[in-house]
């Protein structure tokens, strides 16, 4: 079939080495030996081991793992129980659409929102207003995965679970729960990478003592390239790509987006 | 008579299967044909290379003694209904018709004036400014078909236009697209998997089975004179014996049946085809057996009767004499109602 | 005949539906309620209130962070990203349609391994994303080294730091979000339209133009919001590829709230953003609805 491609094949693979060429001078460089941030001298991995001696890094490291796995935790409870109401008891597009919407709004406008209610709530700034700020948009992430696998099951499964005498309870434990389990789990993983990686949120609500990860990276790149960043950026990179290639194998992560 | 359409010695393969074996067919001008088969037969493949949606490996195809095959697929006098109606949702039923006048570079006038005459031959005028989306299944297909024969074609395909129908539409379908050929004058050629369809709606019909035609012939022969088992058993409803032939009978598990005259030589594997109303309950008969149950077909009803062969014998019984279930039922016929063929 | 079970009449059982429904929906309804549409309210609110002495808000109502929003100093740097983020979502979907129709003719399996491969960047960290380039620009990086050795150049060419640089980093960030909403919206289209055209007599260029581009408008659509709208709104990419220089508004409202502490005018930048999504969405619905008929959202 793929032999009726034509020109199709200069942007389908002109755009491939688009996406990866950056990223993969980035990770090349970051086994230079020298610490001259464009000038290739040899090969080395000591630029790997700058980073785990490195306290703010470290630091920001678990900050930033605290915040992904709570965040996780709030936005499959409450993203799935949403997405089990949206598809079964409440069939409403304008709900629908408020259940979303928290995934495409302006992340800059959703950051000083949130600032001026912890500020007018005198709520002090830290890693919980982080947690609380990143579970809303990562929520819509996991209803919207979720939402889109209910709607490819049927629901006489669990009409027919009912019928055959079980309970409320126990027809969401035992049908729709194992139904809709891997959707739950590429959810949350896609919760915690966006978790991981979020910058402009955590930048507006996070306080000054505890920054995550990307605050930590932010601080850094703005002054300018060195190989430091280029092993982190590498091993950022690859925590990311390796979860969302197992979010890829539960469920089709672009046929929901 | 003379051949409209020639389609001689077609094939075409998809990896390995055969789709189109060799496949000749001759259809006249104005005829109604149906092309029948069980899915994978093969006949969707064939109307779509009609269509030029498909290229073939082989064979050649005429209409009206000029190829057919190197007329590219928007030039080709040939119209095809899709099955899934196809109906451009962006457009309202009026541009849906006026679509193809459109590509020939027609005036306005005249595009106007012919997708009006179609839209009212189908009864659609009043919805002309509505979107597909707005129409029932019945109207939606009537779209398509003006869609078709608004462009003239020389051959309408239809790719089983009525399976998408309700039974009740579906008939009224059926009526209307005789009327319609018959005033339009085009030749049709339908595809269709359901056999009573092609039964009641087509000239002829081309019966396919596995990329190959097993029959050509009018409803009427191919019921009372089938070519093969196959077609005795996808056409209408019939008793299939098999056994092997003595002399002026027929052995089938260990009861022998009396059999019509025929060239196949005794003691060749054969089978007995007996249609349900070729057979009469009565005091005495060829065979017995015992009431299992029995259908109701509107007119009439259609007995399964125990006779100790491997399936159920079909019987046709006016519903007035139906026994009662579990009584003993004499079956007969006379043997030249019968129909014998050699069994592959 | 009564039954053999339990009747526990129909007020239970209408209890009990309203009480599944609650479980399920309001826990989420209310974190959203709570955290995003009270935020709005308060951004709202804010754009009506005065900026205190100290930073943050006096209660004193007010339309001049409106008027000084008219300015056409804020105006300008509002058409200025406006410009940028429109023309990074063009290039998007110029480079982005081709590569969706082109996914759309690969095999399914290699389909989705392409997917896959588009949308996996994506999901990585943005300020890495956007530092790659910097590697890759630099008057001494790749790009420069590269066309210095192979005799293009003499001097080293300035590619970062400017207007088109932004434009760069920000196709480069949203691309996959072009592409992925145009290939569902090609996917759909029923293979059996294209066909349709051509057997009325369209050309296949035809078909293309008249059947299946307007069939696939409303994915396009969704892009360019994905693309448009994270875009304009965007401050780290106008920093780091655009050196500071173009100031955008997402710059500009960091700005007001970090550094100059104006937080009712940064509100108003920010509810423009907010307004530019909501008409880009009403804009989408419209032609969804032109598009594909009432029958389907």
């Amino acid at each position: 079939m793929h032999n009726k491609l034509g020109w199709l094949r200069l942007p389908l693979y002109g755009v491939l080495v688009f996406l990866y060429l950056p990223i993969s001078v980035l990770i090349f460089m970051s086994f230079n030996a020298s610490d001259a941030p464009f000038t290739w001298t040899g090969f080395s991995t000591k630029w790997y081991s700058v980073l785990f001696d490195s306290p703010d890094i470290l630091e920001g490291f678990k900050n930033t793992l605290i915040v992904a796995v709570i965040t996780t935790i709030i936005s499959i409870v409450l993203g799935t129980l949403l997405a089990i109401g949206l598809a079964r008891y409440q069939k409403s597009s304008s709900l629908e659409a408020i259940a979303l919407t928290p995934a495409i709004f302006p992340d800059l406008a959703l950051a000083i929102g949130l600032l001026a209610l912890f500020t007018s709530l005198h709520l002090t700034l830290g890693l919980h207003s982080v947690i609380i700020s990143h579970a809303l948009f990562c929520m819509a992430f996991v209803t919207a995965i979720v939402r889109g696998r209910l709607a490819q099951i049927d629901s006489s499964l669990e009409e027919a679970a009912q019928d055959l005498g079980d309970t409320a309870i126990g027809t969401f434990f035992r049908v729709t729960l194992p139904s809709i389990k891997p959707a739950i789990i590429a959810g949350g993983l896609l919760a915690f990478t966006l978790s991981l990686d979020e910058f402009v949120i955590a930048f507006f609500t996070n306080g000054p003592s505890s920054p995550t990860l990307p605050i930590v990276i932010y601080s850094m790149v703005r002054f300018g390239v060195s190989p430091e960043i280029n092993a982190l950026a590498t091993v950022v990179l690859l925590i990311s790509a390796l979860i969302v290639t197992i979010a890829q194998r539960n469920v089709k992560v672009q046929d929901q987006l | 008579m003379s051949s409209f359409l020639s389609i001689a010695a077609v094939s075409k393969r998809y990896g390995d299967i055969q789709a189109l074996n060799n496949v000749s067919i001759d259809i006249r001008e104005n005829e109604f044909f149906a092309l029948l088969g069980p899915s994978g037969c093969g006949k969707t493949t064939l109307l779509r290379a009609l269509a030029g949606l498909e290229s073939l490996d082989s064979g050649v195809v005429t209409l009206a003694n000029e190829d057919l095959l190197s007329v590219p697929a928007n030039k080709r006098p040939v119209n095809l209904m899709f099955q899934s109606y196809a109906l451009f949702p962006h457009l309202n039923v009026f541009d849906n018709v006026a679509y193809g006048l459109r590509r020939e570079k027609l005036d306005k006038a005249e595009i106007d004036h012919r997708a009006h005459d179609v839209l009212k031959t189908v009864g659609l005028l009043d919805q002309k400014d509505r979107r597909p989306s707005q129409l029932s299944g019945g109207q939606k297909q009537r779209v398509a078909l003006a869609r078709a024969i608004v462009k003239r074609p020389k051959i309408l395909l239809l790719d089983e236009p009525l399976s998408a129908l309700d039974k009740k539409v579906r008939s009224e379908m059926q009526l209307e697209l005789k009327r319609l050929q018959h005033e339009a004058g085009i030749t049709f050629i339908i595809v269709t998997h359901d056999q009573e369809e092609a039964m009641s709606i087509a000239d002829r019909i081309a019966l396919m089975d596995k990329g190959e035609v097993v029959q050509i012939a009018t409803p009427v022969e191919m019921y009372s004179a089938p070519k093969t088992k196959f077609v005795a058993d996808f056409i209408g409803t019939s008793n299939l014996f098999s056994g092997t032939l003595g002399t002026g009978n027929i052995s089938v598990q260990g009861k022998t049946l009396p059999a019509p005259a025929t060239q196949l030589a005794s003691g060749s594997k054969a089978v007995l085809v007996l249609r349900p109303e070729d057979i009469t309950l009565g005091t005495t008969g060829q065979i017995s057996g015992t009431l299992v149950s029995s259908n109701f077909y509107g007119g009439s009803s259609l007995l399964f009767v125990d006779c100790g062969f491997e399936q159920l014998v079909k019987v046709s019984c006016a519903l007035n004499q139906v026994p009662p279930a579990g009584s003993t039922c004499h079956l007969s016929w006379s043997a030249a109602d019968s129909i014998l063929l050699a069994d592959a | 005949m009564a039954l053999a079970v339990k009747s526990e009449g129909r007020d239970a059982i209408k209890r009990r539906a309203l009480l599944s429904r609650t479980l399920f929906l309001v826990p989420g309804l209310t974190y959203i309620t709570a955290f995003m549409l009270i935020p709005l309210g308060f951004i709202i609110a804010y754009t009506f209130l005065s900026r205190g002495t100290y930073g943050g808000i006096e209660f004193i109502f007010t339309f001049e962070n409106y008027t000084r929003a008219l300015d056409s100093l804020y105006i300008g740097v509002l058409i200025k990203s406006i410009f940028i983020a429109a023309a990074a979502t063009v290039l998007a979907f110029l480079i982005g349609f081709p590569v969706a129709y082109a996914i759309t003719k690969l095999p399914t399996n290699r389909q989705n391994i392409m997917l896959v491969l588009i949308v996996l960047p994506f999901w990585t960290n943005f300020l890495i994303r956007t530092y790659a380039w910097i590697v890759l620009l630099n008057t001494q990086g790749f790009l420069n080294k590269g066309l210095i050795n192979m005799g293009v150049i003499s001097q080293p060419l300035e590619l970062l730091y400017k207007p088109s640089a932004i434009v760069l980093g920000l196709l480069y960030a949203y691309i996959p979000l072009m592409i992925l909403p145009i290939y569902s919206a090609l996917v759909r289209i029923d293979p059996a339209m294209k066909e349709a055209a051509i057997n009325l007599g369209a050309t296949p260029a035809q078909a293309f133009r008249q059947v299946t581009l307007p069939l696939a408008l409303p994915g396009v659509l969704v892009g360019a919001i994905f693309v448009f709208v994270p875009s304009v709104g965007n401050f780290i990419v106008p920093e780091l590829l655009g050196g500071g220089k173009t100031v955008m508004v997402g710059n500009l409202i960091r700005d007001q709230f970090l550094k100059a502490r104006d937080w009712p005018f940064g509100s108003v930048l920010a509810l423009s953003m907010v307004i530019m999504l909501l008409v880009l969405f009403f804009i989408q619905a419209r032609v969804n609805r032109r598009v594909l008929g009432d029958a389907r959202a």
